[in-house]
């Protein structure tokens, strides 16, 4: 039944919802494309980046201890899309290794954190340090234009996090309170 | 403990600042606290911050929140050079030698005077010592000691008592008190 002022007079109204269907469709197809391009971009970024080369020099440092295995992690060219783009951290890197004892120590026994401070190369500054229920975190910061740049180590048994991340200033001092919290 | 802290804080406070010249030699590096190396196999849990140089720089300018528009807070940040804070928290009373402090303290040097003193048996412990410059200092360490945990807290550059009530509860800066007692020494 055809309804005047909605349809045109002499078509059939099977005929225009077919066209609104296939419209819709291809509509929904190339959104659909479009989102797949781009999460594809993404990943293939976030493949592409390595990051700094402080974080590079860590992660060859980490791999190169005895029985250390890096773990896949996946969707994180999504995150690292998602949070680039939600005012969040920037330039977000992170690798997992697998650690086959509970203690970890560079070849020369020096302990880990220590170690990876002093080869994560110039610029990089202390910030902080933690050990709490078996968990070793190691912060180090430097100055990257308005931007703060985090390295932050995480030494749990059996797991190494390594993670980088460009922030705003504001958050250094958050970064810093949040950690120091249980001081007093 | 925290309420006699705040009132031996103020009546510190109430007196004028001691003011002794101090080289210029004596008056840049951080102490070397090496002593405390040895707590940290002892420890359950260790704190360690570090900021200084460009790092603390960025933090003069970036108070955040309601502090961002401070301009008295910025100013005294950025008369500091350094803030470091070790702490130690031990999973049982006695877990570590308390005669440390004194070590600590011994290793101070010329200069250095206590301006603050709370002791309790059994319980927190508190010496603030300042190195005196002019009217303000050019250091401030804190001993804080407690049968399961101790802080170190140094500061290091031009700094007063309003930059320790400030600084309070920020960079792993203990809370002493020290603002309320400020407040409670203004007439």
């Amino acid at each position: 039944m055809s309804r005047p002022g909605i349809l045109p007079a002499g078509r059939r109204p099977a005929r225009r919802f077919g066209a609104v269907r296939r419209f819709a469709a291809i509509r929904g197809l190339a959104t659909t494309s479009c989102l797949a391009a781009v999460l594809l971009a993404a990943v293939l970024a976030t493949g592409c980046a390595s990051g700094s080369p402080g974080y590079r020099s860590t992660v060859r440092e980490i791999e190169r201890l005895p029985g250390v295995q890096r773990v896949h992690v996946p969707m994180l060219g999504v995150a690292r899309f998602v949070s680039n783009r939600t005012g969040g951290p920037r330039g977000l890197r992170l690798a997992v290794f697998e650690t086959p004892s509970s203690s970890l120590a560079a070849p020369d026994r020096e302990p880990l954190g220590d170690h990876l401070a002093r080869t994560a190369g110039p610029g990089w500054q202390r910030l902080l340090r933690a050990r709490s229920a078996g968990e070793d975190v190691l912060i180090l910061a430097r100055p990257e234009g308005e931007r703060l740049r985090l390295l932050m180590l995480a030494h749990e048994p059996h797991e190494v996090v390594l993670l980088e991340v460009s922030v705003h200033p504001d958050d250094l001092l958050e970064t810093v309170d949040s950690h120091g919290r249980n001081v007093r | 403990m925290k309420v006699l802290a705040a009132l031996l804080l103020t009546a510190v406070l109430a007196l004028p600042a001691a003011a002794q010249p101090v080289s210029a030699a004596a008056s840049a590096a951080p102490l070397r606290l090496t002593q405390l190396q040895a707590l940290e196999g002892h420890a359950a849990e260790v704190v360690e911050v570090t900021l200084d140089g460009e790092l603390l720089r960025l933090a003069a300018g970036l108070m955040s929140g309601e502090e961002e528009s401070d301009p008295e807070l910025r100013a005294l940040l950025g008369q500091l050079r350094g803030v470091y804070v070790n702490s130690y928290v031990f999973a049982e009373d006695g877990a570590y030698d308390r005669g440390i402090v004194q070590r600590l303290r011994g290793g101070l040097g010329s200069g250095w005077q206590r301006m603050v003193n709370v002791r309790s048996r059994g319980a927190e412990n508190v010496e603030i010592w300042v190195r005196p410059a002019g009217s303000r200092f050019d250091g401030l360490v804190i001993f804080a000691a407690e049968p399961r945990e101790l802080t170190v807290v140094q500061l290091v550059g031009s700094v007063d008592v309003d930059t320790l009530a400030r600084l309070e509860g920020h960079l792993g800066v203990p809370r002493l008190g020290v603002a309320a007692a400020e407040a409670g020494a203004v007439p």
